[in-house]
């Protein structure tokens, strides 16, 4: 049986080709010299069918093991509500490019308005830029933010807490513009900053100081406020990143000196995905000049021409890369728009009560979790005195963390992130987490686990 | 055809702060267990004094159904390709097939955390695998990094890769200069510039091609890389890629591929065979995963030989002997990370799946398509007689040309924007205005493969009627847009006192 | 056009104001930018060499630089400019100043175009 729609769709294709007087398509790709033409098939499969691909995308998925985690380090495993799914799901939304013509764009450039302003009151600024790829790449940019708005400041410094892979990050970007940077150690004990060091660093040619709070060790820094006043003495800024849940419990930190916040917001809707796609946030306090000096996009609320109707569009537009090219604040295009977008639709829908809920869900199953652990004869939880959120680092005194992660992992758990490369002066250590997604059946099932690995591990420590 | 015709809905929609508070039904986020609030002291115990939030954010107090209509109104405020025709250069604004979305949404990817162990991962990590497989072989590469996490990010990582190979080769400091084209995209002089490099710019041929002559004036032993989209924003081939690539090579330097307009070329031939060294893809553009309106995008860097050894880690290994999939970290010479974890891999599984529902031929036919409508929409717009096509008019466009309305504005006064709004009005996205910056009152038009001849027609017909307005009723180009959700916005306005948020909004009113 | 001005190839205007030169964009310069939103003026003390970058000037969709027409001190600048950047279009050479120079080298004032000169000179860039 002959396809009627298929043969009318080849007598279209030669209608095409006849109007533009080519014999066949080749014709159109004759000016690629022959020396480069690939003169044989791609080496790839062919094609699937729809039913052939699901088939043999469930067969490749179903050799991940399903597994309870308490893992953290960056991505935290929460719960996303149906609306945040079905919102950022919608073809209108999901197919749009880069909202460049504002008047055909109205519903991405309000949600990524509303967005922005949602951050704000989470990190207590006015202005947050419409997303960075993540958490990393926003410090990283940061840091160069901070860098230009010097003359001849050359320097930044980091937490020696902070996540390597986040550090190697930060090291990319800096490579460049060649600015150094160093690290500052933290209190053996409680596991904050180092103040004493910070202020033996600090000095006139510093741009910038990054403080993450919690900090990569889960710890809350309790005095950020001193931070932030010996920052400025030197007159430097102050970068600090943050878990944007834990803000509802946490202080905003425009109130204790903030320059510009950033921080993961996967958290905020964003599935775990094994890495990515994530979001970062970049808020600041607005300043005409300063915002000038502000990577990505914006989006901005003004009027119609006519002057009848409120509207929103992207703004500021001359610091972008296709207006400024080599002069521009960063070279970002593409950022992580729906992500940031959805992140709205979660702030909206949960409201301050579901949010301060869920913060301290994570922060009490961290905390029970951590004191349950602490009673086993061969672990310590947490190993720093300062105060934690939903964190927190694990040693064990006998045997290895890996010989323990493989014996979870038989179990079907996964504990947490070890920490042996980036930091062996701390023993055998891993950083657990807990977020609202742990029932009270989860942990109490790993617990029995790491109960029987700590019997295992035997009588002296 | 003056009449009002609604293209878009028009509400008045309010901010989500502004929506009217209520309590019922509320959201219930999940309780915490009491066996744990029996053992844990009370919140403002766990947190030290200092740091206690005194306020809480001032978040909106509404009901999921108030929010469900709020969404649906903005959404029905908003052009998507999947509305109509997306001509927007450079853009690449295919048809996102459903099953990519439906497959990255099981459970078994989108719950898994990066940092688990790789033997409770190896199908995410084979799909890593398989897809950079599939990428090295389009682009005819040795291998190709995940991790970056779009275009301009790949542009990045690229160059940062081809810097550590320049400084391990003890010519890091010598080779300072990144030589680009002035018909580029503005993402390539901004990621030079972000990698410390001082860029070049050579200014294109009368044909719209790379001049050799000029870039053998520049090219020197300072020179760490050249930067290069083929075919080029005009959507012409670089011919003289050979001999463009043997220059640069000569002098050390190295060629990079800005993969941009990767979707004229799939199947026909490979960066890799041209003397690329490296090459970033835009999987949202050419590997059909959606735009989000803005992002995520994902940008794969691929690159020869000599510069595995500096791409970030880790990357995808497969054990024979063991029949396992692992993340390599132990890559002694890589620049380390340029993101955090492995690349955006939620964006990457619906690349791969595209890839395998396409096939080898597949993917060949889908330049070859993207090729032919360029072409043909192409010749039909030049019969309206409005419009010009600069640069060697007689030769075939790839994916995508770019018109000139040079002619246009001198005779009527009407500016490609006008044109591009006016545009909006008859349903249709507006090309990329004002792009590349070597042609005057620029439209540049890509339609990619996934449009009918009919979409093509009409859209040639739209412009056809525009070009008749400039001349008869230009004032209702001067008014444009007036079907579409608002009217013309005053960006002007927006620039000169910006307001960036809710907070500023309110400011602004107690102000007044 | 300000007949009392003499003009750089960049479309800076000069002024002599006593011992000082008074800088601006030419009203071809700001005909071209459209609509200005926003100027970024040097600090009064600063010093630039003749062709130094000595403003930033922003529209909506480009950034255009003002290179100073002659080297020397910055003694003043015009600070109404970040409000109303619009003087800029609207009174180029009046209200739309942007700062006042104490020369190092006079001679490079002589140098630049005359009025006529300018008005030649743009006129080839017209076609």
């Amino acid at each position: 049986m002959t396809n009627q729609k298929e043969g009318s769709a080849d007598t279209i294709q030669k209608e095409m080709e006849s109007y533009l007087g080519i014999r066949s398509i080749d014709e159109l790709f004759e000016d690629i010299p022959p020396s480069v033409r690939l003169n044989r098939p791609l080496k790839l499969p062919a094609a699937k069918s729809e039913r052939d691909l699901s088939l043999y995308l469930d067969e490749i998925l179903s050799q991940n093991l399903p597994v309870t985690s308490f893992l953290g380090g960056g991505a935290q495993f929460h719960y996303i509500p149906a609306l945040v799914k079905e919102v950022i799901t919608k073809p209108e939304l999901l197919n749009a490019y880069t909202p460049y013509q504002p008047e055909v764009s109205q519903g991405m450039l309000q949600g990524l308005f509303e967005y922005q302003s949602l951050i704000n009151e989470l990190t207590g600024m006015n202005v947050t830029n419409a997303s960075m790829y993540d958490w990393p790449t926003a410090i990283a940019e940061a840091l160069l933010m901070c860098r230009r708005l010097f003359n001849n400041r050359t320097k930044v410094l980091l937490p020696q807490s902070i996540h390597p892979d986040r550090l190697s990050v930060v090291e990319n970007y800096l490579a460049g513009p060649k600015i150094s940077y160093e690290l500052i150690s933290f209190n053996k004990e409680t596991g904050e900053l180092d103040l004493e060091d910070l202020r033996t660093k600090m000095n006139e040619n510093v741009a910038a100081v990054y403080l993450e709070n919690p900090n990569s060790f889960g710890v809350i820094e309790s005095e950020a406020a001193t931070v932030s006043r010996i920052v400025h003495e030197k007159g430097a800024k102050l970068i600090v990143g943050v878990d944007p849940i834990s803000l509802a419990l946490l202080e905003a930190p425009a109130n204790y000196g903030a320059d510009i916040v950033v921080g993961e917001g996967q958290g905020l809707g964003t599935p775990l995905s094994f890495g990515g796609p994530y979001f970062g946030f970049f808020s600041l306090q607005y300043d005409r000049k300063i915002i000038r000096q502000m990577p990505g996009r914006v989006v901005g609320l003004t009027k119609t021409k006519d002057g009848t109707k409120r509207a929103f569009v992207l703004t500021l537009s001359t610091r972008e890369q296709h207006i400024r090219r080599e002069k521009a604040t960063s070279n970002i295009c593409s950022n992580e728009s729906i992500l940031a977008f959805g992140a709205g639709v979660y702030l909206s829908l949960l409201g301050a009560n579901g949010l301060r809920k869920t913060a301290e869900y994570c922060l009490k199953a961290a905390h029970y979790l951590a004191s349950e652990i602490n009673k086993l004869k061969h672990f310590e939880a947490p190993i720093f005195k300062g105060q934690f959120y939903n964190e927190f680092v694990v040693r064990v005194t006998k045997g290895t963390m890996a010989e323990v992660e493989t014996r979870l992992v038989e179990e079907g758990f996964v504990g947490g992130y070890t920490l042996e490369k980036c930091h062996p002066e701390l023993g055998e250590t891993a950083i657990f987490c807990t977020t609202e997604m742990h029932t009270f059946e989860d942990i109490d099932r790993f617990l029995k686990v790491l109960r029987k690995i700590d019997k295992d591990l035997g009588g002296g420590a | 055809m003056n009449k009002k015709e609604i293209i878009q809905a028009h509400y008045q929609e309010p901010l989500v702060f502004e929506l009217e508070p209520t309590n019922y039904p509320k959201y219930y986020a999940p309780e915490i267990p009491p066996e744990i609030m029996k053992n844990v002291p009370a919140t403002d115990k766990l947190i030290p004094k200092e740091m206690l939030r005194k306020e809480p954010p001032k978040l909106p107090s509404v009901a999921e159904f108030q929010l469900a209509r709020h969404y649906l109104r903005l959404a029905q405020m908003n052009y998507s390709v999947d509305t109509n025709f997306y001509p927007l250069g450079s853009c690449t604004m295919k048809y996102n097939p459903k099953i990519n979305d439906f497959l990255s949404m099981d459970r078994r990817l989108s719950d898994v955390h990066p940092f688990q162990p790789a033997r409770t991962v190896q199908g995410n990590i084979r799909i890593l695998y398989e897809t950079e497989q599939m990428l090295n072989e389009l682009a005819g590469m040795k291998r190709t990094t995940l991790q970056p996490s779009a275009g301009a990010h790949g542009e990045l990582t690229g160059i940062l890769v081809i810097r550590a190979y320049h400084y391990d080769h003890g010519e890091g400091e010598q080779r300072t200069e990144i030589i680009i084209p002035d018909s580029a995209h503005g993402t390539n002089p901004a990621t030079a510039a972000m990698a410390g490099y001082r860029t070049v710019i050579i200014k294109s041929r009368e044909n719209g091609l790379v001049d050799l002559e000029a870039l053998k004036a520049v090219v020197s032993e300072k020179t760490a890389a050249l930067m290069l989209t083929n075919p080029n924003t005009l959507g012409l081939f670089e011919q003289e890629i050979c001999e463009i690539a043997e220059i640069v090579h000569d002098a050390g330097g190295l060629l990079y591929y800005d993969g941009a307009n990767f979707n004229a070329i799939m199947g026909r031939c490979r960066p890799g065979d041209m003397g690329f060294d490296a090459i970033h893809f835009n999987l949202h553009k050419t590997f059909a995963t959606p735009h989000g309106g803005g992002g995520p995008g994902a940008g794969p860097v691929g690159v020869v030989e000599k510069l595995v050894p500096y791409l970030p880690k880790p990357l995808p290994e497969f054990d024979k002997k063991t029949g396992t999939y692992y993340l390599n970290f132990d890559v002694p010479k890589s620049i380390g990370k340029i993101k955090g974890f492995w690349g955006n891999f939620n964006v990457i599984v619906r690349a791969y799946a595209y890839m395998l529902s396409q096939g080898a031929e597949g993917l060949k036919r889908v330049s070859e398509q993207a090729v032919l409508n360029a072409n043909y929409l192409k010749k039909k717009i030049l019969e309206c007689n409005a419009w010009t096509l600069p640069y060697a008019p007689e030769t075939p466009r790839k994916h995508e040309f770019v018109l000139e309305g040079q002619k246009l504005k001198e005779e009527t006064g009407i500016s490609t924007l006008d044109v591009a709004k006016r545009l909006l009005d008859l349903g249709f996205h507006a090309p990329t205005i004002y792009f590349p910056l070597i042609v005057h009152e620029a439209l540049m038009i890509e339609p990619t493969e996934t449009e009918t001849k009919q979409t093509l027609d009409k859209f040639a017909e739209a412009m056809k009627q525009i070009a008749k307005e400039c001349h008869e009723q230009p004032e209702l180009l001067v008014n444009a847009p007036q079907n579409t959700a608002v009217p013309r916005i005053d960006e002007v306005l927006a620039a000169k006192e910006p307001i960036l948020s809710w907070q500023m909004y309110q400011e602004r009113q107690t102000e007044k | 056009m300000d007949k009392d001005a003499r003009y750089a190839k960049t479309h800076e205007w000069a002024r002599k104001e006593g011992d000082l030169i008074v800088v601006g964009v030419s009203d071809f310069a700001q005909s071209l930018l459209k609509d200005v939103v926003y100027v970024e003026l040097p600090t009064e003390g600063t010093v630039f060499q003749k062709g130094d970058k000595a403003a930033d000037i922003e529209s909506v969709k480009a950034v255009e630089e003002l290179k100073a027409p002659v080297s020397g001190e910055v003694v003043a600048v015009n600070n109404a400019l970040e409000d109303s950047a619009e003087a800029i279009n609207e009174d180029p050479y009046g209200e739309g100043w942007f700062m006042k120079i104490k020369p190092s080298k006079i001679e490079e004032f002589d140098e630049l175009l005359s009025p006529e000169e300018y008005e030649k000179y743009v006129a080839t860039l017209e076609h």
